[in-house]
């Protein structure tokens, strides 16, 4: 048992475990969402973070300790960021096919995404710091974490809430564009982007190349858009 | 591949610096990413090199997450009496504000015309 958690020790002394680690949870998460025929309410993202957290759980070893070498992956995250300017760049295009819808409700729509999710969570009792951490939460997760944290919210929440709203704008929009007659998949692929971000936009493209093309449009101009409002807003509320 | 990846960090050393040197509130990641946006509509086009490695980096966002993501779970007592407001701010605000949205781009989306886009590699 000495030895073992002498090897522990040693294995922690770089990043080599703990990446090792994210890579293989990471790889049997998508397998189980593969597997399951790809459920919109299992992304890769959400499956493979339970077995992260199982494997953290079982090994002795706590988060900080796991996060310290982790975080060299985290660190990608940076010019994975940067990327995001070349599909918006490719899409962008598209903005004139529909100019004023697309103008109107990413104006509109954006803000009221994170400021309808501020007051509901104000309403049940959240904290300033949950707070911020809910308002990107329609925003692609990399930028949400950027603004969560530039703003006194927390990075880690803000991932979270990001996943699980992605997961329910890929579950629900379709639904509710039906409800409402709308079969214009420009349009459905444009909220699910603009509400649900990258895990929508995922969605989307199973739906249509349409649909995926708009959604990827409404991702990368509600990122862009809400990377700019909020931090001028939100101070102003606190 | 190496190529397009220099180039994105040299928008975000470019960004982290405007962010460092002005104070503007937007992070050094988000500010390079504004700034090649700006660029690539400025010169109106994007090389392959650089479509390259933003694929191959986009692709792995979910993965690149995880790390960061799965301390959710080790927020602890930090999230006491939080995750009634943060799943109702999930819920109720996310269908909200997709029926409103549904709603105003129905109301002023013209009727579709035959092709409206064209299929395009992702």
């Amino acid at each position: 048992m000495q030895q073992l958690n002498a090897l522990l020790d040693h294995l922690l002394q770089t990043p080599l475990l703990p990446v090792a680690m994210t890579l293989i949870a990471f790889q049997l998460g998508l397998q189980l969402f593969n597997r399951l025929n790809r459920p919109a309410w299992l992304p890769p993202i959400v499956s493979g973070g339970l077995i992260l957290v199982t494997l953290l759980a079982l090994l002795p070893m706590d988060y900080s300790q796991y996060y310290a070498g982790a975080k060299w992956l985290s660190f990608l995250l940076g010019p994975a960021t940067v990327a995001l300017a070349i599909p918006l760049f490719l899409q962008f295009h598209r903005i004139r096919a529909l100019m004023l819808p697309i103008s109107l409700c990413l104006l509109l729509g954006a803000p009221l995404a994170a400021g309808l999710a501020m007051l509901i969570a104000w309403g049940l009792g959240a904290d300033p710091a949950t707070l911020i951490s809910i308002a990107p939460k329609s925003v692609t997760a990399p930028i949400a974490v950027s603004l969560a944290e530039l703003l006194g919210g927390i990075g880690s929440l803000a991932v979270g809430i990001v996943a699980l709203t992605g997961v329910v704008g890929s579950l629900f929009a379709p639904l509710l564009c039906r409800w409402m007659g709308c079969s214009d998949e420009r349009i459905l692929g444009f909220v699910m982007g603009l509400n649900g971000h990258g895990i929508a936009t995922a969605r989307a493209f199973e739906i249509s190349p349409t649909a995926g093309a708009f959604s990827s449009l409404a991702m990368g101009l509600t990122g862009a858009y809400t990377a700019l409002f909020l931090p001028l807003l939100l101070p102003l509320l606190f | 591949m190496i190529r397009g990846f220099t180039q994105i960090l040299l928008f975000w050393i470019l960004g982290e610096s405007l962010h460092f040197l002005t104070a503007i509130p937007i992070s050094g990641n988000v500010l390079g990413m504004l700034l090649l946006f700006a660029w690539l509509l400025l010169r109106q086009q994007v090389s392959a090199e650089l479509e390259q490695t933003s694929q191959a980096l986009i692709a792995q966002l979910s993965l690149l997450l995880l790390p960061g993501g799965v301390g959710l779970f080790f927020l602890g007592e930090r999230m006491q009496g939080q995750w009634l407001p943060v799943l109702g701010a999930i819920g109720i605000a996310t269908l909200l504000s997709m029926a409103l949205c549904i709603l105003l781009m129905q109301r002023l989306t013209p009727a579709e015309t035959t092709t409206s886009a064209d299929q395009e590699p992702h």
